[in-house]
């Protein structure tokens, strides 16, 4: 599925998802065996299948296309103001950046969270990790 | 076998036909049914993202693979289709609309558009964000110009809640 469908937002809040998870469980697992648990992913993504998550959320049927394409848009949007207030070029702070993330995550979860508990789930426990790496210019320009 | 049990076979197997013939009509009922609804639901979730009120939708047409008009039940009509560049266009038909106001692209405008939508997302019937209160955790209480007032929240394991408040 081309990214077309779906943004590179959309994808890297399941990416994430699954990473912190994927790391989660690691942990577990680690301190099951008694050594330390790692701290963080060092690179974000891990071996992630990008390509294969954006699938995944393509060919859900929790949302439909038009409402996948109406998402798409204001995600750019919201990249692109991103990225300007990270070239310090934005007209909005970073508080008001973080207040939209999070009213744009609010909108996926209402859109998931009935249909699509399992993603919807993911992406909650990504948000704030998420943001942690949207608002870091550095991080940013890697995703 | 007699006559009777014979008769009694014969209904039998007749009512047998009609089970396993009508089921198949059944099932393709059913499946046209939820596609569209499916279909009621995407149309409904691009209008409202787009910031017009539609309630729920009464009838569509299609005028192509990728293009629609529909009738909400508040009486409003839209055009809903997409291009091949990827982008999704929402326009109001409705009698008596004007040119669709421009996106104002301030954050005040950006908060009132997404609490919209998350009410209208929910069930129920918005016009229009007119108030907007903040509580702590990216809680909102939200006042429509129909009157009606809402709370937004979020709950521990990030579930969206929007209740209807008197």
């Amino acid at each position: 599925m081309p990214r077309t469908v779906v943004s590179t937002l959309i994808a890297a809040m399941v990416a994430l998802a699954t990473a912190a998870l994927e790391g989660t469980l690691a942990a577990a697992a680690a301190e099951k065996a008694g050594a330390p648990p790692p701290i963080g992913d060092a690179d974000g993504d891990g071996d992630v299948d990008l390509d294969d998550l954006v699938k995944r959320i393509g060919d859900s049927s929790a949302i439909g296309t038009f409402t996948k394409l109406s998402l798409k848009l204001e995600i750019d949007r919201f990249e692109r103001d991103l990225r300007a207030f990270h070239d310090r070029a934005g007209k909005h702070s970073l508080g008001e950046l973080h207040e939209r993330y999070d009213l744009l995550v609010h909108k996926l979860m209402r859109l998931l969270q009935d249909k699509d508990p399992g993603l919807a789930r993911e992406i909650a426990e990504a948000r704030d990790f998420l943001w942690a790496k949207l608002a870091d210019p550095r991080e940013f320009r890697r995703m | 076998m007699t006559d009777t049990a014979a008769r009694a076979a014969r209904m039998l197997a007749g009512l047998l036909a009609i089970a396993f013939l009508g089921r198949p009509a059944d099932v393709a009922a059913d499946d046209a049914r939820s596609l569209r609804e499916r279909l009621h639901a995407d149309l409904h979730a691009a209008i409202t993202l787009a910031g017009y009120p539609c309630g729920a939708i009464s009838a569509t047409v299609a005028s192509g693979p990728s293009d629609y008009a529909v009738q909400c039940r508040n009486g409003r009509r839209f055009r809903v289709h997409s291009t091949d560049d990827g982008l999704v266009h929402v326009t109001d038909r409705s009698p008596g609309a004007g040119p669709a106001p421009a996106a104002r692209a301030d954050h005040a405008a950006h908060v009132a558009r997404s609490l919209f939508a998350l009410v209208n997302l929910s069930g129920y019937e918005c016009d229009e964000v007119v108030g907007v209160e903040r509580e702590p955790r990216r809680h909102y209480r939200v006042q429509c110009r129909n009157a009606t007032r809402y709370r937004i929240s979020v709950g521990a394991d990030g579930w969206v809640a929007v209740e209807r408040l008197r």
